[in-house]
């Protein structure tokens, strides 16, 4: 689904970050190798810094390489449709309510998508987002703007924002850095239910970027070490798909190999 | 979150007065300005500043005369003005912020026009759209349009970059951009220069009223100081006062109404 070889992203220095994506890095990916087949889940873990965030705009098509290859079904990330981002701060628009962001995905979604959003009436587009919203539990918000909703419910918005395009690939970008810790493991849980394929007949491809190790492991089919621009290392991952694997000894030895591995012993 | 007996600063304090309505909103500041009047009138004793009540009289027995003719001159073209500086302005601004190109071509020519004093170019204006309303139109909106343009302009740089990769992300194309993004993201600066460029509008206008016209609040108060008329003159001066403070409420109200997202989140 994803091969990327020797991929390198460069940020023009002093370019303003208003424009283009993240901080002005001269060089945020060096020479990375990817490769991730079509229906697992990768979670990649790295200090601040280390080109995460990058990883994920460039699978996006949000920054173009600079060099080396990037190919998400054997095209360049720009020209594909089907990938869909949740941004680490939701990336909501403020003056939508959750519902109207919500539509927005039903209909801007993919380039492909437009004829499809021609043939669907606007009430049809509603009812979708409507049930989105409801499958994520912020139904009750549907008409709040995102200033009136807390934390994990923008979160979860921001989520049925993007799988409203019907997306084969969702990147997430830093899921729950702000959440409390009830909302952080319900929707962990609601990720897992996305990743373990029970209820997305797409077989979505999930990749999604975290400082978190053991969300890392609690939800990723497979574990990415990050550092300066490159992976390090490709962790399988046993343990995945079980929803009460926080009660596992096993858990929190992997957790402790991945720690090991960013702390850089071998 | 309402703290009774706490009309303190924060969010709540200052949301307030528009709680209360606009009428209501008004009435305090009304009584101070009157009152501070009436203090100036008794202390200075001349006749070149007459009392409130003697204002109002004079406004009453205009309000059965002519007072209704020169006011619906004036915000007509006021209004015409008004619709230029929002559709030009925010046109402009909007290009300016969100191209490149259109901020190398014109972002400096912009920059050297905005100090201009363009009040003083009324005679040019005249000459070259004719004595009519065509050019007092084009002259007011000419006087407010850059506060649009600069606040506008401003607002588009000030758009965070996630929304914009997630404009990208969710496929946006130039029109949803517009409509989805730019638009809605400068609407709030879009009336807060409505205001300022009102009250800057209104003025250049008593000013463009001055000349080859015998309609408008402009020429009323000009015309009466000229014969000394002082009431009539202040009676003018209310009118317009009042016109304008009703344009602020009618641009308060319209952005309660387009904007509802701005009280969001503030416990209303």
């Amino acid at each position: 689904m994803i091969e990327a070889r020797g991929l390198t992203v460069d940020y023009p220095r002093g370019r303003r970050a208003g424009r283009s994506a993240g901080p002005a890095f001269d060089r945020a990916l060096d020479g990375l190798d990817l490769s991730l087949p079509r229906g697992s889940s990768l979670a990649v873990v790295g200090p601040s810094g280390c080109g995460k965030s990058t990883l994920l705009y460039a699978i996006a098509g949000l920054v173009p390489a600079a060099g080396g290859s990037l190919h998400v079904d054997d095209r360049p990330p720009a020209e594909r449709s089907g990938t869909a981002l949740v941004f680490q701060d939701y990336g909501l628009f403020p003056w939508k309510t959750a519902l109207q962001n919500v539509e927005l995905g039903c209909r801007g979604g993919s380039r492909a998508g437009k004829e499809a959003q021609d043939r669907r009436s606007r009430g049809a587009d509603r009812d979708r987002a409507l049930s989105l919203l409801e499958h994520f539990g912020v139904g009750h918000g549907a008409d709040k703007y995102p200033a009136e909703l807390s934390g994990g419910e923008r979160q979860r918005t921001a989520i049925a924002r993007a799988l409203a395009a019907e997306p084969d690939l969702l990147l997430l970008d830093e899921p729950s850095s702000s959440l409390d810790a009830l909302s952080k493991e319900s929707f962990q849980r609601a990720v897992l239910g996305l990743c373990s394929h029970s209820d997305s007949p797409k077989n979505l491809t999930v990749v999604l970027v975290t400082h978190d190790i053991e969300e890392a492991v609690f939800l990723g089919s497979s574990v990415a070490v990050m550092e300066r621009g490159r992976i390090r290392a490709v962790l399988d991952n046993p343990l995945f798909g079980d929803p009460s694997l926080r009660e596992r000894l096993e858990y929190y030895e992997f957790c402790l190999g991945v720690r090991r591995l960013l702390e850089g012993e071998p | 979150m309402t703290r009774p007996g706490l009309p303190g600063p924060g969010p709540s304090g200052r949301s307030d007065p528009a709680r209360r309505g606009f009428p209501a909103s008004v009435l305090p500041g009304a009584l101070l300005v009157l009152a501070a009047w009436q203090v100036l009138h008794l202390g200075l004793g001349t006749s070149a500043v007459p009392s409130p009540g003697e204002t109002f009289a004079t406004l009453a027995d205009l309000a059965r005369r002519d007072l209704a003719v020169h006011l619906a001159a004036s915000l007509a073209r006021v209004l015409a003005a008004t619709a230029l500086q929002i559709l030009l302005g925010s046109a402009l601004g909007i290009a300016l912020g969100a191209s490149r190109r259109a901020e190398f071509l014109l972002g400096s020519a912009v920059r050297i026009l905005h100090p201009v004093p363009k009040v003083a170019f009324l005679p040019v204006f005249m000459i070259l759209f004719g004595i009519g309303d065509l050019s007092k139109i084009l002259f007011v909106a000419a006087v407010a349009v850059f506060q649009t343009l600069v606040s506008v302009r401003d607002g588009i740089a000030e758009i965070p970059g996630r929304l914009f990769l997630a404009a990208r992300s969710l496929g946006m194309g130039r029109s949803e951009l517009l409509r989805h993004l730019y638009i809605p993201a400068v609407l709030p600066r879009i009336f807060t220069s409505l205001r300022l460029g009102l009250g800057m509008g209104v003025a250049a206008l008593f000013f463009a009223e001055n000349y080859a016209t015998r309609y408008g609040a402009g020429y009323l108060i000009m015309n009466a100081y000229a014969m000394a008329d002082y009431r009539t003159t202040f009676a003018g001066i209310a009118a317009l006062s009042l016109l304008a403070l009703g344009l602020f409420g009618l641009a308060d109200l319209a952005e309660r109404r387009l904007c509802p997202w701005l009280r969001a989140g503030k416990g209303e």
